[in-house]
């Protein structure tokens, strides 16, 4: 069971005869994604990582290839059915946020998955203390600053358990106390919960401590992959 | 790129800023002169029309606006339902439940804003087919002061960023469990207000950014500035100029006398 990508290729922009077609920003990508994993993807700015992510949700379709989720081709998947088992933490923290309170952000997953109240409750009071957000659970989601923002956002995603958690470069707004609590959390929901996180980062230092393997790409191209970093 | 080619065949495409312009300007504000429907509707059918000889394809349009479309029709219900609840003079079409929906005169307020709007959205579609560049320096050359020019400009450029925005919290929220197809009516207009919130506070704090970035880039620091670019009108655009208010202006003797 893993988010399988096979040789999926992507490109914005379809061309024509008289123009020629665009550089593919993902180019037959294949990865095998599993669950008890840190597997972080790196390489330069416009390299495809985040066109990457949103491959491997399906907010994106691939122009050639497929991407199958334990089995099931993402194609045959709403976006909200995916969301249940993959969650998306993307680049820009402030435009994933749409609720009116901090408590309010994460409660949303959590109705949307039908859970008691008792253990919705349970779990948003868990997140906002892991977060450092208890304080500001009932401020605007939008006065809070870039850092705060992007724990809530991890929290939010983080609070629905998914299978497979993608990350795209979640450390860009975090100080060093919250990039080391943000690693341990990583590394125990994939060895405790078996979750398959895929972790999108430039931050050398968080990929070598935190990321179990590494895989590096360039033009939408994997360029060189490690599979352990011990 | 087939949107792009499907741009650069059209007909409006290659007309000078100014007709369009003018054509924009005296529909909506013809469509706000008056509330005579079938008027309203006699605009927009000339909008479309337009659109249609320009060379704008149907499913590009569709496209583009579809998202305010659903926002209309959803208007649209909910201005028939409600408007007139708890009127003593006015009586209700539909009763449930001892409270009465659906008035003669909500339909037709509902019919009249929701033709209005489309008439706003139809002569927005007209300006997208053209350079933002140009319609800044049309404007400077109709004498429109240069600060004014520049943020009615800036405010065009940056519908393309709003709309990828509300497709961003849209596919967020779908990616939180949020299953739209499966929303009742209710639950769909909740959820869309909910994307209308976090758009309406990126575009009040990106244009305090803005400003606060202009001004530091040293905006209206030179009394008056020149161009090295000047538009020019051909015959066929000063007709035109002339001819879209005409338009208008017949059609509404024309309605008032029919």
């Amino acid at each position: 069971m893993a988010l399988v990508a096979e040789t999926i290729t992507y490109s914005y922009g379809g061309g024509s005869s008289s123009v020629p077609p665009p550089e593919p920003a993902v180019d037959g990508f294949s990865a095998s994604f599993e669950h008890g994993r840190v597997s972080a993807i790196m390489g330069p700015n416009g390299c495809g990582k985040t066109t990457l992510a949103k491959l491997l949700v399906g907010i994106l379709k691939p122009l050639h290839g497929e991407v199958i989720l334990d089995g099931t081709n993402l194609v045959g998947l709403t976006l909200a059915e995916t969301g249940k088992r993959v969650g998306l933490v993307m680049q820009q923290p402030g435009r994933q946020l749409f609720c009116t309170s901090v408590k309010d952000e994460i409660e949303f997953g959590l109705k949307c998955l039908e859970l008691s109240q008792e253990e919705t409750e349970q779990r948003k009071n868990k997140y906002l203390e892991y977060f450092g957000l208890q304080q500001y659970e009932d401020r605007f989601p939008f006065e809070l600053s870039t850092g705060e923002k992007q724990r809530l956002v991890i929290a939010a995603v983080v609070c629905m358990q998914p299978d497979y958690l993608i990350l795209d470069e979640p450390t860009s707004a975090l100080d060093r106390g919250r990039k080391r609590a943000l690693g341990a959390l990583l590394r125990r929901l994939s060895k405790d919960e078996n979750t398959g996180v895929i972790l999108i980062s430039h931050d050398e230092w968080f990929v070598s401590e935190y990321a179990d393997g590494v895989t590096v790409m360039d033009h939408g191209r994997i360029v060189c992959r490690k599979e352990s970093m011990r | 790129m087939n949107e792009n080619r499907a741009i650069k065949k059209g007909r409006l495409r290659i007309l000078d800023p100014r007709p369009k312009l003018m054509l924009m300007a005296s529909a909506s504000t013809a469509c706000m002169l008056t509330s005579n429907l079938w008027y309203i509707a006699s605009i927009l059918v000339v909008l479309v029309v337009t659109l249609l000889i320009g060379g704008m394809n149907l499913s590009l349009l569709w496209n583009r606006a579809k998202a305010i479309f659903m926002l209309i029709i959803m208007l649209f219900v909910i201005q028939t339902l409600f408007f007139g609840m708890g009127r003593a003079d006015a009586a209700p079409l539909l009763h449930i439940g001892g409270f009465g929906f659906v008035y003669t005169g909500g339909i037709l307020l509902a019919a009249m804003l929701s033709l209005r709007l489309l008439v706003i959205v139809f002569a927005g579609l007209i300006l997208l087919e053209g350079e933002i560049r140009d319609y800044l320096l049309a404007l400077v050359q109709m004498k429109i002061p240069y600060t004014f020019a520049f943020m009615v400009v800036i405010g065009l450029h940056f519908l393309p960023i709003l709309r990828e925005e509300a497709t961003n919290v849209y596919c967020c929220m779908q990616l939180r469990g949020k299953d739209f197809k499966k929303l009742k009516l209710t639950g769909k207009i909740r959820a869309y207000i909910g994307i209308c919130l976090p758009i309406l506070v990126s575009a009040l704090r990106r244009a305090d950014e803005m400003s606060i970035a202009m001004e530091t880039r040293g905006f209206r620091s030179q009394p008056r500035r020149t161009y090295m670019r000047q538009l020019k009108m051909r015959g066929a655009d000063i007709a035109l100029t002339i001819l879209f208010p005409a338009i208008f202006v017949g059609l509404y003797f024309l309605v008032k006398f029919l």
